[in-house]
């Protein structure tokens, strides 16, 4: 039962079948409500009977915020393969998400197709460079290890100068990857520096700056992007993601929306009601990721967000929200140094 | 802002203050202050008063039907009598006075500019208020009118700027022309302004939490009518805000004094003055009630209007709340009472204490001093601190002076 439905999602991931997504929700909810004793306690103090959840927008979500103070685990955590961290000032503050080697495989299964679905904003054969700790220096950053999974051919972590260099000296194309804060920290270290990066190459950002470095409206980060590296609007990519998630959204351009790939869903949710916004209203994110095999595949972010056609448009975090996100990981790494 | 802004202003204020000691001595201009407190005391408590008047009529973030439960404590110890026990419980040397103090407000509650430049102006110190752009600034124009209707050379005192919290060089401005600095902030506020600071010039009251205990001889229904109130006001913001109270007794006394305490809240005049809306705060109570669904035993109480929450945990500890409403109640024995406080130990600023008396209320008080709570008042007056309050244990008045 489980091994069939473990294969089940694999397949659904790299061939998605229509009518297949809410079926595969149900019966992962289900399991999950089975084996993992936080989120079933969880459940049973929610209004609805767990007999009563019979579709997606029944399943009950967890605060992404609950990853601190419990363990969301479908199996027993000394088992557990991996464990990626979210940020927090102290270890006891870190969410931990939990993966065994099945929840392990499932989760690079998907991080790989959702990169894949964005290979026709991607250069073709170009390399990866990350901007980022190499994951057997960061084993718990969800960030780095998911770029190791893609492949990063090249890292770059507390050493500036190195980077200009490698980028002054480039010729082909390639894809740089890198978080906010550490893109400006790189202009704020080479102020008078462009570096046009060779036509077809493409930056992709995750994470945010709120209370780390300095922070950039977000208009003025763009900007920086492609004057700083030389680079059109579509070529200059967003990505949105969290350790809590076993995949991620993509967003083309300053102005495009966060696309999810077909397993993962989202809602945007009144924060008064509990229900679904009005079309075009802002509200919290709920997102629902088939590939979160161990843990919890419904999480209420503390996101705010508005949908735009077939994606959403992140507001921003809450003001007063925790600081986090996975890239702040890296900077709490970057800051002990 | 141009930083010369704040340079200007500054300038202006010391010249008055400068005239103001001239003309009258600082002996005389502290005789001054007194009376002009004690006067605006006196008119406050008049419903004629236009100045309260216009305060019971203004729309704002604070209206005056929730900030009169903290005007009425502050008003009674703005009466001449209050203040002299305050500066004879304080004494200073006059010529250590400082020209001009600078205020770093936070807008959390509203008359935290009433109480801090009220201090100043005791030991003779012009203020120069910095209030965040956020914040409703009314409540510090009722009180700078109120002083310019019954002594304008002493309302001339005092003066406002608003700018970004953190805005470099106009906070490093504030603390150039500015002798002492009063900051009220998260502690990162506090941290940033010391950076700007001459060493030893800010008087910082950073992060603080409260809470409450109500002891087995309590009336609870007076209680909990009374800690309703100090949770429902300024949408627990303040740092004598309850997070947590602790119920005498076990699990099954704490359920029942929470239930009690979700009537009392759903009762009280206070929750049924509206929050402006605001779908962060509202997000934040959804994620505090699912958070507590965690929790086992946990039982969740909560408000369909989202302005208050109770959850009754049946572990003894001390919770931080996010606030706008959602208290927690808790079992607890005095004797552990110790343990479960320990988490914020150093970070306790008061506690409302329901039902003792003699040798245990004694015990009770020396425990919380130790931990560091500097406020301890019956429920309901949480939120009524006087004048006089050793705000974070420190002497109100001496902390001031150079």
């Amino acid at each position: 039962m489980r091994a069939d439905l473990l294969q089940s999602i694999q397949r659904y991931i790299v061939n998605p079948a229509p009518g297949q997504f809410e079926p595969l929700t149900l019966a992962l909810f289900r399991r999950q409500y089975d084996l993992n004793s936080a989120y079933r306690r969880y459940v049973d103090a929610c209004p609805s009977a767990v007999g009563d959840i019979t579709s997606l927008v029944d399943i009950p979500s967890v605060p992404a915020q609950a990853f601190k103070t419990v363990s969301l685990s479908c199996t027993s955590t000394d088992g557990c393969a991996a464990v990626f961290e979210s940020s927090g000032t102290t270890q006891a503050l870190a969410g931990k998400h939990w993966m065994d080697s099945d929840a392990l495989a499932l989760y690079e299964l998907s991080l790989v197709q959702g990169y894949d679905r964005i290979q026709s904003a991607l250069p073709a054969n170009a390399p990866l460079w990350a901007i980022m700790p190499p994951a057997a220096d960061a084993p718990h950053s969800s960030l780095s290890h998911m770029l190791a999974t893609l492949g990063a051919s090249h890292w770059f972590w507390d050493d500036w100068s190195l980077l200009a260099r490698a980028l002054t000296n480039l010729t082909t194309p390639i894809v740089l990857f890198g978080t906010g804060f550490a893109f400006v920290a790189l202009f704020d270290a080479f102020p008078e520096t462009n570096w046009p990066l060779p036509a077809g190459s493409v930056v992709i950002n995750t994470g945010g700056f709120k209370g780390r470095t300095r922070e950039i409206a977000r208009t003025d980060f763009y900007s920086l992007l492609r004057d700083r590296f030389e680079l059109p609007d579509g070529a200059c990519l967003a990505e949105y993601g969290m350790s809590e998630m076993a995949s991620q959204f993509y967003a083309i351009g300053e102005e495009g929306a966060f696309l999810a790939p077909p397993w993962l869903r989202t809602r945007i949710i009144d924060p008064y009601t509990g229900d679904d916004v009005e079309a075009g209203e802002p509200g919290l994110l709920r997102v629902y990721d088939l590939a979160n095999w161990n843990s919890v595949l419904a999480i209420q972010t503390q996101d705010m967000a508005v949908a735009d056609g077939a994606g959403f448009r992140l507001l921003g975090r809450a003001p007063d929200a925790d600081v986090r996100g996975c890239s702040l990981t890296v900077e709490e790494l970057w800051t002990r140094e | 802002m141009d930083p010369r802004v704040i340079a200007d202003v500054a300038s202006k204020l010391k010249h008055r203050r400068s005239d103001l000691m001239a003309a009258y001595g600082y002996a005389g201009v502290q005789t001054r202050v007194l009376g002009a407190l004690d006067e605006l005391a006196y008119q406050w408590k008049d419903p004629r008063y236009p100045v309260r008047i216009r305060a019971e009529s203004a729309p704002g973030r604070w209206p005056y039907s929730m900030v009169k439960v903290s005007l009425q404590g502050l008003l009674a110890s703005f009466s001449a009598d209050s203040v002299q026990k305050l500066i004879r419980s304080e004494p200073f040397e006059a010529s250590r006075s400082p020209e001009l103090v600078g205020h770093v407000l936070a807008d959390n509650t509203p008359l935290l500019g009433w109480v801090t430049v009220a201090r100043a102006l005791l030991v003779g110190s012009a203020s120069l208020v910095k209030m965040p752009t956020t914040a409703d600034a009314q409540w510090l124009d009722y009180f700078v009118a109120t002083l310019g209707d019954i002594a304008p050379e002493i309302a001339g005192l005092v003066d406002s700027l608003a700018w970004r919290g953190g805005t470099a060089s106009l906070d490093s401005e504030l603390c150039r022309v500015c002798d002492r600095v009063a900051v009220y902030g998260d502690d990162s506020t506090v941290d940033a302004i010391i950076r700007h600071a001459r060493s030893g010039s800010v008087v910082g009251y950073g992060h603080r939490v409260s809470g409450g205990i109500v002891m087995s001889t309590a009336d609870p229904q007076t209680a909990a009518e009374g800690f309703a109130k100090d949770v429902l006001l300024y949408d627990q913001g303040g740092c004598l805000s309850p997070h947590t109270i602790f119920v005498e007794g076990d699990e099954r006394d704490a359920r029942s004094f929470g239930e009690r305490l979700a009537t009392a809240l759903a009762a009280s005049e206070y929750s049924r003055i509206p929050m402006p809306p605001n779908g962060v705060r509202a997000g934040k109570v959804r994620e505090a009630r699912d958070m507590a669904r965690l929790e086992e035993g946990a039982t969740i109480i909560s408000d369909p209007s989202m302005r208050w929450t109770v959850i009754v945990l049946p572990k003894s500890m001390f919770r931080l709340s996010p606030t706008h409403g959602i208290v927690y109640v808790t079992p607890i024995t005095q004797e552990l009472l110790a343990g479960s406080l320990s988490p914020v130990a150093g970070k306790l600023q008061g506690f409302g204490l329901a039902g003792s008396k003699g040798s245990r209320q004694a015990n009770l008080y020396a425990q919380l001093t130790e931990f560091g709570v500097s406020y301890i008042c019956k429920p309901g007056l949480m939120q009524a601190p006087p004048l006089e309050w050793r705000e974070n244990g420190l002497d109100v008045l001496r902390s001031l002076i150079m």
